[in-house]
């Protein structure tokens, strides 16, 4: 790290040069309470919030923005900061190491462990619409499907494992992407359509079985 | 309007093969449209300029009025345009030249610049351009002081409009001071004494002057009996709003019951012992950047602005050498790592720590000098062939230590300032030394007539 350049360097910065994000809430017992606190302590926060510079002595924060609203509400002058470099991948690793944001996988190649994983990750999300998906099947026939060439997630919805489209289907997006490496099948397709029309109604008699 | 002269300009690049071997094309599909967008006409604008150190491609000045057309007076030129192709003939080869910073053929364009520069004939000149029309740099002229105001700029079609305007807001509005590091990493070469009477001496031939002692030791402070005022240099830098202007004080003496404003300092203060902290140091925003931008409000009223640091490389010399268009690295003969480190000042601290962070090529090392020497003897011997060594093993350092040196002309001298008890002792009486002795005044005259000014 350059000492001509603060990034990555904790700094004492005067809280009216910060632009906090403006989207961020959190419950206002939460924010009073935490700033009653670091006031009796004094008011030094040993959690720092996380900025990027953004002009001559601007700052913008990009993380930890808790720390923020605490020290707005305790009316602290000053707050200690991380400088964060200012490329939008490491602020995103930022965000992912503070938990404001959730690390996604590439599904075009992740293995299966990482599938289950991620499934039994976002069915127990509170209100989750994959509540009571059989994660096990479901990492097992994506796992099976070959993935290479998927250039969203919609081929998901065709593997018959009870994700479909809409909710469930965007739930899976919050922690996966694809990346095609390979192009799509030309002459599958043509061959494919039969089979997958067929997956599509043995799908649809299996849900049938099921519920019947 | 913008929009249409950058239209030109991009076509006459366009226009330009990428390896285009004659220098005449540059000059006359580059150079000439630049300096049309650079605001001079074609009576201000000589090619072929004759400085008296040979010809450079142009010369530029706007004209006063009807009588003083500079196309045909040729005097008093303003700015100095050297052109180079973009590629050589070498037999059946076609190589490409490379002006980016640090090539061979960069340093000696850069050199032929400040030849001419500095040559009689352009003594009026403050502006220099080096350019092959794939690279292109400014450099300024100060007194004797010829440094960069731009890295070397690589040129393309879409940003040479934006080049070109900061070149022009440059060369239209510039700034009276050099600022000037007084710095080496070794101790106990005279850089507090060397400030004070320099600044007093560069007084002495009119200069405005702005004293910074940026060191929490505080000699210089204390030496001229001063202590900081109401608001500190330390709040100052902690605080980018503070107005700067309120932490100068002026240095005044009474000479033959006149009291005499000498130069202005700004002191150092109790408070900056604790930027050696981390947790302090913490709560000034920018860093080592810091010191550069709290002055910038003062480049336009002083001439000089002498920075005296401590001798560790740390927060207090960082800023002070990043703030910096100069470093001047004051020696002693019989200190060999005094020397050695200028060497390390020179390579390893500006070259490589600082330069790369400077958004303007800066800042540049001046020639070393011998602090409390003899000009010749055994002991300058010894200390030469201790120089002959590094130089040897890295003959770009040459200018840096002998700046006589030329080709043909193994010219080894190293300016020294004689070593007077005065110099040192003076400092306890609160008077430049330069103010009681006539001898030590025009030492340190012809010190700031090496370096710094024209007499």
């Amino acid at each position: 790290m350059s000492e001509f350049s603060d990034i990555g360097k904790l700094v004492n910065l005067p809280l009216e040069s910060i632009t906090p994000d403006d989207e961020f809430v959190a419950p206002s017992f939460l924010v009073s309470a935490a700033a009653h606190q670091l006031r009796a302590t004094g008011g030094h926060n040993w959690v720092p919030l996380l900025v990027t510079e953004s002009g001559d002595y601007q700052y913008k924060a990009v993380g930890n923005h808790f720390v923020y609203a605490v020290a707005e509400q305790a009316a602290l002058e000053r707050v200690w900061c991380i400088l964060v470099d200012s490329d939008l991948e490491q602020i995103r690793q930022a965000q992912i190491l503070t938990r404001e944001a959730v690390p996604k996988v590439n599904l075009t190649e992740a293995s299966k462990e990482t599938i289950l994983a991620g499934l039994k990750y976002l069915s127990a999300q509170p209100g989750s619409p994959l509540k009571g998906l059989d994660v096990t099947v479901a990492a097992s026939r994506i796992a099976e499907a070959d993935r290479a060439w998927w250039q969203n997630l919609t081929p998901v919805t065709t593997l018959g494992c009870k994700i479909t489209r809409g909710k469930k289907l965007d739930a899976l997006s919050e922690i996966f992407f694809v990346t095609p490496t390979t192009p799509p099948p030309k002459k599958t397709p043509a061959k494919k359509t039969k089979p997958s029309t067929s997956t599509k109604t043995t799908t649809s008699t299996r849900s049938r079985k099921k519920t019947t | 309007m913008v929009n249409l002269a950058s239209s030109f300009l991009q076509s006459q690049l366009e226009k330009i093969s990428p390896t285009e071997t004659v220098e005449q094309v540059i000059v006359q599909d580059f150079a000439k449209p630049l300096l049309y967008e650079l605001g001079f006409g074609d009576l201000e604008i000589r090619p072929e300029f004759e400085t008296g150190n040979g010809p450079v491609d142009f010369a530029a000045r706007k004209n006063n009025d009807h009588v003083d057309v500079f196309y045909e007076t040729k005097t008093n030129p303003y700015l100095l345009v050297e052109v180079k192709a973009r590629a050589t003939n070498t037999g059946a080869r076609t190589t490409p030249l490379n002006l980016a910073d640090g090539a061979a053929a960069y340093r000696n364009v850069v050199k032929q610049l400040k030849c001419y520069l500095l040559s009689e004939k352009c003594r009026s000149a403050r502006w220099g351009i080096i350019t092959n029309g794939n690279h292109i740099q400014l450099w300024r002229k100060h007194g004797k002081v010829v440094h960069p105001t731009t890295p070397t700029l690589a040129i393309y079609p879409n940003n040479i409009d934006d080049i070109v305007y900061n070149l022009r807001s440059q060369i239209e509005n510039y700034q009276p001071a050099l600022t000037v590091c007084v710095y080496n990493n070794k101790g106990g070469v005279g850089k507090t004494t060397t400030v004070i009477n320099l600044a007093a001496a560069l007084r002495t031939k009119g200069k405005r002057v702005l004293l910074i002692d940026f060191d929490s030791q505080g000699d210089l402070t204390r030496s001229l009996g001063l202590i900081a005022g109401k608001i500190t240099l330390t709040e100052c830098l902690k605080d980018p709003k503070l107005e700067v202007h309120s932490i100068i004080q002026p240095f005044k003496m009474s000479i033959k019951n006149k009291v005499i404003h000498v130069f202005d300092v700004i002191p150092t203060d109790p408070g900056m012992e604790a930027l050696t902290n981390s947790q302090s140091a913490a709560h000034i925003q920018k860093g080592a950047r810091r010191l550069q931008d709290m002055i910038s409000p003062l480049r336009s009223e002083y001439d000089y602005i002498l920075i005296d640091c401590p001798t560790q490389w740390l927060y207090f010399s960082k800023s002070g050498v990043f703030a910096a268009d100069a470093v001047l690295i004051p020696t002693r003969h019989t200190d060999l790592s005094s020397l050695n480190n200028a060497v390390r000042v020179i390579t390893k601290f500006i070259q490589e720590d600082v330069k790369p962070h400077r958004q303007d090529g800066g800042p540049i090392p001046l020639p070393i000098f011998f602090n409390g020497a003899p000009s010749e003897g055994k002991s300058i011997d010894t200390a030469n062939s201790e120089i002959e060594k590094f130089v040897e093993k890295d003959k770009t350092l040459i200018p840096y230590f002998w700046p006589y040196f030329k080709p043909g002309n193994k010219d080894k001298s190293v300016f020294s300032l004689p070593d007077y008890a005065v110099i040192s002792t003076a400092t306890f009486s609160r008077v430049p030394a330069v103010f009681k002795h006539k001898k030590v005044l025009e030492y340190y005259q012809s010190f700031a007539s090496e370096y710094f000014i024209y007499e």
